[in-house]
């Protein structure tokens, strides 16, 4: 494992545990070294969902579309928010 | 329980289905064949009737039902003319829906149980909603009293229910808390699922990101909505 493979499992156990803001600075630490990681970027948006941040959700599903645009899962979410 | 939808447009075919899902016996009516070929095969029965025609409405044995819905409103006429009939053919309960304040009027007069702006209140609860993003839904139960969806407030955030003395500082009850709970979707990707704490212990800590449910009176829920 790298050290960003390490960084993101960390912080999805953070996410896991409901510690939702150690879990955000260490997604946002994984951009800070590799800005178009899309699992990063995927998750910030999953993660600002649940906090009901939804403006940022949806900033992170888009930029993880400006990447990649046939991501099956941030278009799904996004639909998703356009309904609430 | 039995239902009578009269008038299957986007709102009575919304209920029609809505109650058969939930296993209820549902007869829907509308005169238009179209409309009542679609809902065929989701209520127990769909028939084609004009509710304006006496005759017709009399076959039906209204009065078995528990509750007739008078759905049309666009056309005011009619929805007059058939909420007057069913209530005549011995309707126990009718619901009528409503497109002003005088024809809302007029139905109550005539014998309308219950009277619903759909738009009307849709309308409040969308701009409620925009007016203060962190409100989710809103339910005004009366002048003085309602129920409403907020966004946890930063100042209940770690706290047991107990702790945010919401009873006795703000004068509110938190009936119900709405949390999404990440949980893993695959071996890759966290996703979330939607938990309903209905009638939380006083010990349930209130969490980032939860909707809490509040009931109280409207000038105490307005203090809460200002808290960051």
């Amino acid at each position: 494992m790298n050290d960003i493979e390490i960084l993101l499992e960390k912080a999805k156990v953070y996410f896991l545990s409901q510690n939702y803001k150690e879990a955000e600075k260490l997604f946002l630490k994984i951009l800070e070294k590799e800005p178009d990681n899309l699992d990063a970027l995927y998750h910030l948006g999953v993660l600002k969902e649940v906090i009901h941040d939804i403006e940022e959700a949806r900033k992170y599903y888009e930029r993880v579309l400006e990447i990649d645009p046939e991501n099956k899962e941030a278009r799904e979410r996004l639909d998703k928010l356009a309904e609430i | 329980m039995e239902f009578c939808v009269i008038g299957l447009g986007r709102f009575g075919s919304a209920i029609a289905q809505t109650l058969a899902r939930k296993g209820h016996e549902v007869l829907a009516i509308d005169r238009d064949e179209g409309r009542v070929q679609e809902l065929e095969d989701k209520v127990s029965q769909a028939l084609v009737l004009d509710a304006t025609n006496e005759k017709a409405l009399n076959s039906l044995g209204l009065k078995d039902f528990d509750w007739v819905i008078i759905a049309m409103s666009q056309d005011i006429e009619a929805s007059i003319l058939s909420t007057m009939l069913v209530k005549e053919a011995g309707a126990k309960k009718v619901l009528a829906k409503a497109s002003s304040d005088v024809h809302a009027k007029i139905l109550k007069r005539i014998g309308a149980d219950r009277v619903i702006f759909p738009e009307r209140e849709m309308g409040q609860k969308v701009a409620e909603s925009l007016s203060s993003p962190r409100i989710f839904d809103y339910i005004e139960l009366s002048p003085e009293y309602s129920i409403v969806e907020i966004v946890a407030p930063t100042a209940f955030q770690g706290k047991t229910i107990k702790q945010t003395e919401a009873r006795t500082k703000y004068g509110i009850h938190i009936i119900a808390i709405k949390r999404k709970k990440p949980e893993m979707e695959d071996e890759k990707n966290v996703t979330y699922r939607d938990l309903i704490l209905v009638a939380p212990d006083p010990n349930e800590e209130i969490l980032q990101g939860d909707l809490l449910v509040i009931l109280g009176k409207i000038e105490n829920i307005e203090k809460v909505k200002e808290l960051k």
